[in-house]
């Protein structure tokens, strides 16, 4: 069976997590293992009706709380599907699941994966994750007891991933949206949220269209899908079975990243002389910030304005590009993490020029209480951010951005036998990795020296979000037949 | 980092099959050739690459070193030697069709599969930090394997 011809998506068969960010302040992701079989799919049969998508009405009549859920390679095994539907059909990347090369985890380092989930656990023993979404803490130990209930009458096992307890006493992992600020951010956008460097997040958003049909600067779905994979964006399943039992499913990374913001803090005071030796050292530490992140934090480009954050460009930011308006540098460097990520219409090396600049869908949330701003001195707690990353070629998106952030070689301004790193994101434990941040300037380029890790990767798993289809049929509630269509009663094994 | 790919691939005894290995070998140099020296200059990621048979026909082999992750550089090759991908996969025995192979996942399974690890063991890979039933790679020396061809292109240059 060929792919479907891309048209308009339906998108209540998506989980709402796909379509848009959620207003919710409160997170808590569930890391489950699960049962072999009927349990299983039972368990699943029974969370299906709790699961947030995209027709339920968030806007006018927001539930309490929200809920998605995933399914890592081995939980999709627990499932017991045909074997049709997952006998190397789905992205060998998520099959094989977290390798640290291109993540750059680098094993020896902190953020190896050896170390990762603090030792709780393997990353092959999850199996789903629950993700919950609330406004108040009340509902989300409401929607924590209803799925913690349910687990327990399946036989679901939660993992804990945290050896010792957050600030909270919580053994799991809990975001929440940052309230206050440094005094330099303006009132923030719907769907923005700072995070504890400081930085106003969300500006380089994909515009997604679901109509088949993109505008000029809309991505096609088909770049976070499954089930539509064409030549220009191949993705797996590609045909066949599999590729319709598993339309409009994402694959989801969920990266847990500790921030060091005292050390981040420190380094901005160290360099800010260095950087701006002229300037009060309040406006020197905000223009290194914003020279690593190439943003100010309030989130204006400084290709857009080198100078000085702008609150009137902050909010339609995302319109510049680097060829010709910055070609050398001089406003926003080279290893600026927006640079790194999106470096737009920059030149690429020949090997991937073809691919181009990958596009993921950015979710997630800080974690952690607040540091004081401008605190120095660690406070032994841990903070950071729970990453999600939507993607439908987990080689192809995710694994080529984390790879040009933990070695900055994908393009020819990137000169030198040292390779230098995402200057914010960057393991540099690399024996080959440069530890300077060069900030070029017409008037001579700066190096910031000792540049230190600011992150420290504490997990990684890789999970299918299942469309409402999928999720169905993974449930046993839609059996399959052969040819991967829907059939009428039974068990997902019974249908092989 | 600087990779190793050891492709090795059993050939159908088949006399059609066997009687286009003799073709491939003969038009090698003139035909084949060019397309892989053309495309592995441009690529500016592969140190060095060579293709064998053995002397029983038995064999063929891809053998390359490379720098960055192996599921790029399968799929560089997929994209940019297509031809010279499909017609070794033609000789080959136990793998599907061309246009069964002729996609990212297909294609990086298969070369992933046909990879052999060498003798001893890495020194850059651990049980602990790969995943789930990854194996280890074997040993493999690189007197600079940190040094990228295109850093070394650049060096050269200046």
């Amino acid at each position: 069976m060929p792919a479907a011809t891309a048209g308009v998506v339906a998108l209540d068969n998506l989980q709402a997590l796909v379509i848009e960010p959620y207003r919710y302040r409160l997170a808590r992701y569930l890391l489950l293992a699960l049962p072999q079989g009927a349990p299983a799919r039972e368990f699943l049969r029974e969370l299906l009706p709790l699961v947030t998508h995209g027709g339920v009405d968030l806007k006018s009549s927001p539930p309490a709380w929200l809920c998605n859920v995933g399914l890592t390679f081995r939980g999709l095994r627990q499932l017991e599907p045909p074997a049709e539907i997952m006998t190397g059909t789905l992205d060998p990347q998520f099959e094989a699941g977290p390798n640290w090369e291109p993540l750059g985890d680098l094993p020896g380092s902190p953020s190896a994966p050896a170390n990762w989930w603090e030792g709780q656990f393997k990353t092959g023993a999850l199996h789903c994750l629950v993700q919950l979404h609330a406004k108040q803490p009340a509902a989300l130990d409401e929607a924590t007891a209803a799925i913690s209930q349910l687990a327990a009458r399946h036989g679901v096992v939660e993992q804990l991933p945290r050896k010792n307890p957050d600030h909270r006493g919580s053994q799991r992992l809990d975001g929440e949206a940052l309230v206050s600020g440094p005094p330099q951010a303006p009132a923030q956008a719907p769907g923005r949220g700072r995070v504890h460097f400081g930085y106003i997040d969300g500006f380089s958003r994909p515009d997604v269209d679901w109509t088949g049909s993109p505008a000029t600067g809309q991505t096609h779905y088909r770049n976070f899908l499954l089930g539509y994979s064409d030549p220009k964006m191949a993705s797996a399943p590609d045909r066949g079975p599999a590729a319709e039992f598993f339309r409009d499913s994402s694959y989801m990374v969920l990266r847990w990243m500790y921030q060091d913001v005292a050390g981040f803090n420190r380094f901005l005071d160290e360099s800010a002389s260095k950087v701006a030796p002229l300037l009060p050292v309040e406006e020197g530490r905000e223009l290194v910030a914003a020279k690593m992140m190439g943003r100010w934090r309030n989130g204006t480009p400084l290709v857009l304005s080198p100078d000085r954050p702008l609150d009137e460009l902050s909010q339609v930011s995302n319109s510049f590009q680097y060829k010709e308006e910055d070609p050398h540098g001089h406003r926003c460097p080279f290893s600026a993490h927006i640079r790194v990520t999106n470096p737009r219409d920059q030149r690429l090396n020949p090997a991937i020029e073809e691919e181009g600049v990958p596009s993921v869908i950015r979710r997630g949330i800080p974690y952690g209480p607040e540091m004081e701003p401008h605190a120095t001195e660690d406070d032994g707690v841990d903070r950071g951010i729970l990453g999600l990353f939507l993607c439908a070629n987990i080689r192809r998106q995710f694994y080529t951005l984390t790879h040009w952030v933990a070695e900055n070689s994908f393009s020819p301004v990137f000169q030198g036998a040292k390779r230098p790193e995402d200057a914010i994101f960057g393991n540099r434990s690399h024996p080959a990795t440069s530890h300077e941040f060069l900030i070029p300037q017409a008037a001579g380029d700066v190096r910031l020296t000792g540049l230190p890790d600011f992150v420290r990767t504490k997990g990684t798993a890789f999970f299918l979000l299942p469309s409402m289809s999928a999720l169905r049929r993974l449930a046993g509630e839609n059996p399959v037949s052969a040819d991967g269509s829907s059939g009428d009663g039974g068990s997902n094994a019974a249908e092989v | 980092m600087t990779s190793a790919l050891n492709m090795t691939m059993p050939i159908k005894q088949d006399a059609a099959t066997l009687a286009k290995l003799e073709h491939i070998k003969k038009v090698f140099a003139t035909h084949v050739q060019p397309q892989i020296d053309k495309a592995l200059r441009e690529s500016q990621i592969v140190h060095y690459a060579r293709v064998l048979i053995t002397p029983d026909n038995r064999w063929i082999q891809v053998i390359t070193e490379f720098d960055g992750p192996k599921d790029v550089y399968t799929e560089w090759f997929r994209k940019n030697l297509p031809t010279v991908f499909e017609t070794i996969f033609s000789v080959v025995e136990g793998v599907p069709p061309w246009e069964e192979l002729n996609n990212e996942a297909a294609f990086y399974r298969t070369a992933s599969k046909l990879n052999l690890s060498a003798l001893g063991a890495s020194t850059t890979w651990s049980k602990e930090n790969a995943p789930e039933g990854e194996e280890d790679p074997g040993y493999f020396f690189a007197a600079y394997p940190d040094t990228t061809v295109e850093q070394i292109l650049q060096k050269s240059a200046t």
